[in-house]
């Protein structure tokens, strides 16, 4: 992968492995949040946060209002990911690339979590997902830094 | 907050592009005492903003977490609450070091808008009444 900016633009060139785990971890994303299993839910709270720490009446009251509108940004983003990663130069434009950046952030919510992030003193380990994890990582420092040096 | 050490420079190379410039890397890391919206202890007149705010004493916090990056914190404070980026990168620290940090007090219903913004970015943010 390299990864830079011209103009207002964003590239990023993949590989056809980088592009489909970007797609495949995508459509995880959202199929978790769609239909979540009991072992999600550390996750969840990560994702949907409650508002108010000790109020539990008004943070209910703030999931009710939000949690859809929530879940359906979060989803759509991941699904933008999903349909503009391939193989190749891939071009964002500002719009797209902020997109981009929080899915990213949502997507290693759920990466993090199945390797047991819980707190800033957990590692990732390592193995296949410890790498993916970060590379992710990588990939949304690179995308803030490029759009923070507009 | 999540650090990212490795060589990410290796990336950084514009494919298939003429002419531009290398990406250029935060160098300011130092902390500004002074705040947009902040109690100014200079004037001795409550400004209008600062009367307000003692009317409606709600904050919303945003607190650390293992995921985020912090980078991506400081790019969600300048785009959203509009933060010069010396302020953005205070309230990261602050919120890297000490846990938490407020970030912005109002009324009820806006700190509530900002709270699901943040949680739309996944930043973790929680409203509570301001007590002194």
């Amino acid at each position: 992968m390299r990864i830079g900016r011209v103009g207002d633009e964003v590239r990023i060139e993949f590989e056809a492995e980088e592009a489909g785990l970007l797609t495949v971890l995508a459509h995880q994303f959202a199929d978790v949040v769609r239909d979540p299993e009991l072992d999600d839910a550390p996750l969840l709270a990560m994702l949907f946060p409650d508002a108010y720490r000790d109020d539990s009446e008004a943070a209910a009251e703030f999931h009710r209002y939000t949690r859809d509108e929530l879940e359906q940004r979060k989803i759509e983003a991941a699904e933008r990911i999903a349909g503009t990663a391939h193989e190749g130069v891939v071009v964002l434009d500002a719009e797209a690339a902020d997109t981009w950046i929080r899915a990213l952030t949502a997507i290693r919510m759920m990466v993090g979590s199945r390797l047991g992030i819980r707190t800033d003193d957990d590692e990732p380990g390592e193995g296949p997902l410890a790498d993916i994890y970060g590379w992710l990582g990588e990939l949304q420092w690179v995308l803030v830094e490029l759009l923070e040096g507009a | 907050m999540a650090v990212v050490a490795q060589l990410v420079e290796r990336w950084l190379v514009v494919p298939d592009a003429a002419g531009s410039s290398p990406v250029d890397r935060p160098s300011s890391r130092e902390g500004h005492p002074g705040s947009p919206g902040s109690s100014s202890t200079a004037s001795p007149v409550l400004d209008v903003e600062t009367t307000s705010s003692l009317d409606v004493p709600w904050v919303l916090i945003v607190w650390n977490d293992p995921i985020n990056l912090m980078n991506y914190v400081v790019h969600v404070f300048r785009t959203y609450f509009g933060y010069p980026r010396e302020e953005a990168e205070r309230l990261m620290l602050l919120v890297h070091h000490e846990g938490r940090a407020v970030v912005a007090s109002g009324p009820r219903e806006e700190m509530e808008r900002h709270a699901q913004a943040m949680h739309d970015y996944g930043l973790t943010a929680t409203i509570a009444k301001d007590v002194p």
